[in-house]
């Protein structure tokens, strides 16, 4: 791994969570046993949080590790191990759902507002809304939003994890994925619009 | 003649005379072209100008007021589903599983 100036811009915080990860990319068992047994008491709580059943849930957690043992070699330190095996996790539930339930990835496209020919938008009036409280109460809220996450398109759902649901800013989710920040803010949109409509039913008080 | 007709004559006279308005003020901006402003607007990031733009559309039409309510809803609703999955009560894992993923580590190296 190359040496990592302090003082560069936007240089690592997590020098221990860098070690570990070395050593884990040169096969180190020990550190491979370490990093297994030091995570894997939070991550199947957090996969039983979308699985109620223990067998779909460890399918999860196996998933996780096997895709966070193969990306490791990329990691940079940015965010710590932890949160970087939590979005895995995530990632790796929201996989199962999507296959276990039959989800089909959407279009983003047949998504996207509608507007007429002078640009204006063309959208059925939100003339019964639910309250917040209604939402937040909903039975099913839990599912009803993970499966519609579950069914964005990869390249957009990542940049919606990592700019709303973990708050990271424009310019660092650029930097983690490779894009400029107007493609970030463009998807951005675009994931944010198709969730919104996906969201729809429970957002009008229809579901 | 229906009063379907009617409405539907009327909807589309209501959205002729909202576009002629927009277009006549070069201060307003289509729904298009806020919906382009949302996320800057939402990141406090936008130049006073635009910013200027985006909210004088909004306080014209409602059907982006509620576009942009709805969008807003969504966000807030998705982070705490999301807030509401993280767990700080570790639990003890089942011993089998454990060597589970570190065999597979194992297989798959070789």
């Amino acid at each position: 791994m190359d040496t990592i100036d302090p003082q560069a811009p936007h240089a690592p915080q997590h020098d221990a969570d860098l070690r570990l990860a070395a050593q884990i990319c040169a096969s180190d068992r020990t550190a491979e046993e370490e990093f297994v047994r030091a995570n894997i008491s939070w991550m199947r709580p957090l996969a039983r949080r979308f699985f109620s059943d223990h067998a779909s849930a460890d399918d999860v957690v196996q998933d996780a590790f096997a895709s966070a043992f193969k990306a490791i070699e990329r990691y940079e330190g940015r965010s710590s191990l932890r949160t970087w095996l939590h979005r895995i996790t995530v990632n790796a539930a929201l996989m199962k759902i999507r296959k276990v339930k039959r989800l089909d990835e959407c279009g983003i496209n047949e998504l996207m507002p509608e507007y007429d020919l002078d640009g204006f938008r063309v959208e059925a009036p939100w003339s019964q809304t639910a309250t917040p409280e209604d939402i937040l109460d909903h039975n099913e809220l839990r599912g009803i939003v993970i499966d519609a996450i579950a069914r964005l398109p990869e390249n957009y759902r990542i940049v919606l994890q990592l700019r709303d649901i973990e708050e990271l800013d424009t310019a660092e989710v650029a930097r983690q994925l490779s894009l400029s920040e107007s493609n970030v803010k463009v998807r951005l949109h675009r994931a944010r619009a198709a969730l919104k409509k996906l969201l729809e039913p429970i957002l009008r008080g229809a579901q | 003649m229906s009063s379907n007709f009617w409405n539907h004559a009327i909807l589309r006279l209501q959205m002729r005379w909202k576009a002629l308005r927009f277009r006549i003020s070069p201060y307003m901006i289509t729904c298009k072209e806020f919906d382009a402003f949302i996320v800057d607007y939402l990141d406090d990031g936008l130049p006073e100008k635009q910013k200027a733009k985006f909210e004088s559309h909004m306080r014209e039409c409602t059907a982006c007021r509620e576009y942009l309510d709805a969008y807003k809803s969504s966000i807030s609703i998705s982070k705490h589903v999301f807030a509401s999955l993280d767990t700080d009560l570790p639990e003890d894992v089942p011993a089998d599983l454990i060597t589970a993923v570190i065999d597979a580590q194992n297989q798959a190296r070789r």
